[in-house]
């Protein structure tokens, strides 16, 4: 029913809005069940689209290119290895609701994806440390080993969870990408997050623009190098730790946004950051509304088709990026 | 041109410097240097010797396994802040990893970051120092010209005119002519020279001996990581010192006017 589409006029919108902020409620009871649980999921998209668009920017500053994101490079299947553990210890305890929505520990689950993010971004920024930069072809090559390692794992998890129908059906449903059905608690986190990584943005957008001419350039400038990156990977690492431990991964979020926000806004990370997260919620809830008004029968998350729509975009990228080979 | 007496304090010095890149020969094994105030030096020495690996040890870029850079004012580099260090010291590449698309304006106005409180925008007076750099540069109209669109002479020029900006007492430059044409490397030079007058300290490494040798007020020639001279133009570019480390194919001349020394590599 949350998923559905039927429509709602704008004074029905308002009185709901009201009656979640705990205003005196004006809709019948139902009805505002209803509004709560639609406001929730469209401030999930919003929360879950700001962070992985902001952590896709931020790793496509500090490594020099355009094509890294939390998808590509692996950190997505790190947090979500990361998360499906936590659950898996926790699923005797009710791990399972938590992701159900019926209880647990969201905040175990947010570390757990936490630790998982920071393990493939460290192996990610060893194999860069040398130069700074990734070229395409490393970050291609470093994207598909961790993504086959992490995934083969996910799948063992998945196997594994099996035996308990319930922590197998709450790794299913969470794969999809979904938005619905989130806790207050996960939400609390998701925007807690986002914000301590927004709040990074003014430290590292300047450095990250001096970071275009080269690192060794940038530190000769006065750019406190190892600083800005251990704050802008860390950022961008909480950030997409973050949305998959509330709707496990949507691919290509990070790379489609920082993308089309560079079209409107141009190069500068002092504007690129802050769009992205705009921009993120924007492409999110859209691509949403979007599928729910194309197939309104399916309950689907917007990570089906944000996965079908990101492909072909990132084979897109690449294919624009050929003539740039000479200097890869 | 004659060597100046040389000042009391160096601006910059290099005591025993040590260094070797991983599972590599020893590039330089303690090397000692000193830059004074008001001097132009020219490091010179034929490819592979450590020129460039010596201006990283001095710029921070890299760190020296033993020894020790230190600046006038501020003590031993390796305590600095990167801040702190990019106002006590200007360093200009050869060339940029990576062109960025800014305009000049905006890649000349980059050399402030490190006089930026952090989360400030630029202020009035840094306005002004990226105009008068611009202005002292000559890339007056080209300010909203694409970095990439630049040709090598005026893309060198804006590399100059952030290193002003930066307001270092001491600048390090990386072969400046290299990609240039005659009349630009002479600009250049000359372009340089006239920064030493306002009381800096400038160490370039070069190839060209003869522009060295008519603009440095001392010229060191470093050999597999050795210092193995050091002084004005006439003590160093003579065949004593030069055949053992080019060899003997060189010839040697005076610039009729200036009378200063040049050196050509000669066939046969």
């Amino acid at each position: 029913m949350v998923g559905s589409t039927e429509r709602w006029s704008a004074g029905e919108c308002w009185s709901g809005l009201w009656g979640a902020l705990g205003g005196q409620p004006e809709l019948e009871l139902a009805r505002q069940r209803i509004f709560d649980l639609r406001l929730a999921r469209a401030l999930t998209g919003l929360g879950v689209g700001a962070a992985l668009a902001l952590s896709g920017a931020l790793m496509q500053g500090v490594f020099r290119n355009d094509l890294a994101s939390p998808s590509v490079l692996g950190v997505s299947s790190g947090a979500s290895v990361g998360a499906s553990l936590v659950l898996m210890a926790l699923s005797s305890g009710g791990g399972a609701r938590a992701l159900l929505g019926a209880g647990g520990s969201p905040l175990l689950v947010t570390a757990g994806a936490l630790l998982g993010a920071l393990f493939a971004m460290l192996l990610v920024a060893s194999v860069a440390s040398r130069a700074g930069r990734i070229s395409v072809p490393t970050l291609l090559l470093l994207g598909i080993a961790l993504n086959a390692t992490l995934g083969g794992f996910q799948t063992l998890l998945h196997s594994l969870a099996l035996a308990d129908f319930e922590v197998a059906r709450a790794l299913m449903v969470w794969g999809f990408g979904t938005l619905d059905d989130r806790l207050p608690a996960q939400l609390w986190l998701l925007f807690a997050a986002l914000l301590v990584c927004a709040a990074a943005i003014p430290f590292v957008a300047h450095e990250l623009d001096l970071f275009e001419s080269g690192e060794e350039d940038a530190a000769h400038l006065g750019v406190d190098i190892r600083t800005i990156r251990i704050l802008a990977l860390g950022a961008a690492c909480l950030a997409a730790a973050a949305a998959v431990a509330v709707s496990w991964q949507i691919g290509f979020v990070g790379l489609v946004v920082p993308h089309l926000a560079r079209l409107v806004f141009g190069r500068s990370y002092r504007r690129l950051l802050p769009a992205c997260l705009l921009g993120g919620p924007a492409l999110l809830l859209g691509i949403d509304t979007l599928q729910r008004l194309m197939l309104p029968k399916l309950s689907l998350g917007p990570g089906v088709l944000m996965s079908l729509v990101g492909g072909p975009f990132f084979f897109f990228l690449l294919l624009q990026q050929r003539g740039r080979l000479r200097t890869w | 041109m004659v060597s100046e007496p040389a000042p009391a304090a160096p601006a910059l010095s290099a005591r025993g410097l040590h260094f070797a890149y991983p599972g590599g020969a020893p590039v330089l094994a303690g090397l000692d240097l000193d830059l004074f105030p008001g001097e132009l030096y020219a490091l010179i020495g034929p490819n592979g010797s450590g020129k460039s690996t010596l201006l990283r040890l001095l710029s921070g870029a890299l760190t020296p396994a033993r020894g020790e850079v230190r600046l006038a004012a501020e003590g031993p580099l390796k305590r600095l802040s990167s801040r702190q260090r990019a106002r006590a010291l200007a360093m200009v590449p050869q060339g940029l990893a990576q062109v960025p698309e800014w305009c000049v304006a905006d890649f000349v106005a980059s050399g402030r970051y490190a006089h930026l409180p952090p989360l400030r925008s630029p202020s009035a007076a840094d306005r002004a120092a990226v105009a008068a750099a611009l202005e002292t540069c000559d890339l007056s109209g080209l300010e909203q010209r694409p970095l990439p669109e630049l040709s090598g002479g005026q893309r060198q020029r804006a590399l100059l005119a952030r290193a002003l900006v930066q307001e270092s007492p001491v600048w390090l430059v990386d072969e400046p002519t290299s990609s240039l044409d005659l009349p630009h490397q002479l600009a250049t030079f000359e372009l340089i020279a006239a920064l030493t007058c306002q009381g800096r300290a400038v160490l370039t490494v070069t190839h060209d001996l003869n522009l060295a040798g008519q603009f440095a007020t001392r010229l060191g020639l470093l050999n597999g990581g050795r210092l193995v001279a050091q002084g004005s133009a006439e003590e160093v570019l003579c065949p004593a010192v030069l055949e053992p480390v080019y060899g003997p194919r060189l010839h040697y001349g005076r610039l009729p006017g200036s009378g200063a020394p040049f050196v050509l590599p000669a066939r046969g």
